[in-house]
């Protein structure tokens, strides 16, 4: 009982702040008026190694920031998007 | 100083106590690979941290590798996540999973599942963490889609046990406890 208990609660734990990761990308995402593939983000995030995943926390002062979950992702969410002609910094049209 | 779980458990390449070196990140002194060899024996990380290293420090341990996240920390740091999981999926497991992961848990050397096998338990327990209620409780107090839950907690628990179950929760205590 006692080591169950410490898998459940560490990956019960994870798979929160990994929720919490998702939902903080896909607010960027949407702030800067990127279109993205969410489900594709949500695998990618969900299938994370979880000791690369607490690597990144602690690296980041222990706190997993946006920019060191997509790196360690190999994820840049400008390769999402849809429209080419879109300057993602400010999400709108390139003359 | 005397040897102990800080040792046994040491991510640094130097040793400063009694052994000098001999348990040392798992039994020798490895630059680079010590921290790999400390997570190798998971019996003997419990034995070797089992005073003061109790199960009510992994909350509090992973809490301080993730700081407190609003309504999530505050609903949930405060109980027992762990236990209340377990009890649910106790009560539903018919299929003999939590004996599995119990078994991998349990054993002196850190095994692998395969993927194939890894995913059908991943996908059953989340399953039952799904009837138990909980997903949707954590739903309803977080704001956190209870569908993005369960699809991080299958992932997680997937790979959990594909990289050898014991391993995280010694590298999660091992990271709190500085080793």
């Amino acid at each position: 009982m006692e080591k169950e208990k410490i898998f459940f609660d560490v990956v019960g734990l994870i798979a929160l702040r990994k929720s919490d990761f998702y939902k903080k990308v896909i607010e960027e995402a949407k702030k800067r008026k990127i279109k993205i593939d969410e489900e594709q983000i949500k695998q990618k995030i969900s299938n994370m190694n979880n000791e690369k995943f607490i690597s990144k926390a602690e690296e980041k002062n222990k706190r997993l920031d946006l920019k060191s979950g997509l790196d360690s992702l190999n994820l840049d969410i400008e390769s999402f998007m849809i429209d080419d002609n879109m300057n993602p910094e400010t999400g709108r049209q390139r003359k | 100083m005397s040897c102990n779980y800080r040792c046994v458990n040491a991510r640094y390449s130097t040793c400063r106590c009694s052994c000098g070196g001999a348990n040392h990140g798992g039994g020798s002194v490895h630059i680079g690979t010590s921290s790999h060899r400390s997570r190798e024996n998971t019996g003997n990380f419990l034995r070797s941290a089992g005073i003061g290293i109790s199960t009510g420090l992994v909350v509090p341990a992973v809490s301080s590798i993730f700081p407190p996240v609003g309504l999530v920390y505050t609903t949930y740091n405060s109980i027992n996540f762990g236990y209340t999981l377990y009890k649910h999926l106790k009560k539903e497991d018919t299929h003999g999973l939590l004996n599995d992961v119990s078994k991998y848990l349990s054993s002196e050397v850190v095994q692998k599942v395969s993927e194939p096998y890894a995913t059908q338990i991943a996908e059953k327990l989340t399953s039952a963490v799904e009837v138990s209620g909980l997903v949707s409780d954590l739903s309803s107090k977080t704001g956190v889609g209870a569908s993005i839950y369960s699809n991080m907690f299958e992932g997680t628990v997937k790979n959990a046990l594909i990289n050898g179950v014991g391993n995280l929760a010694q590298y999660a205590i091992g990271v709190a406890i500085g080793g």
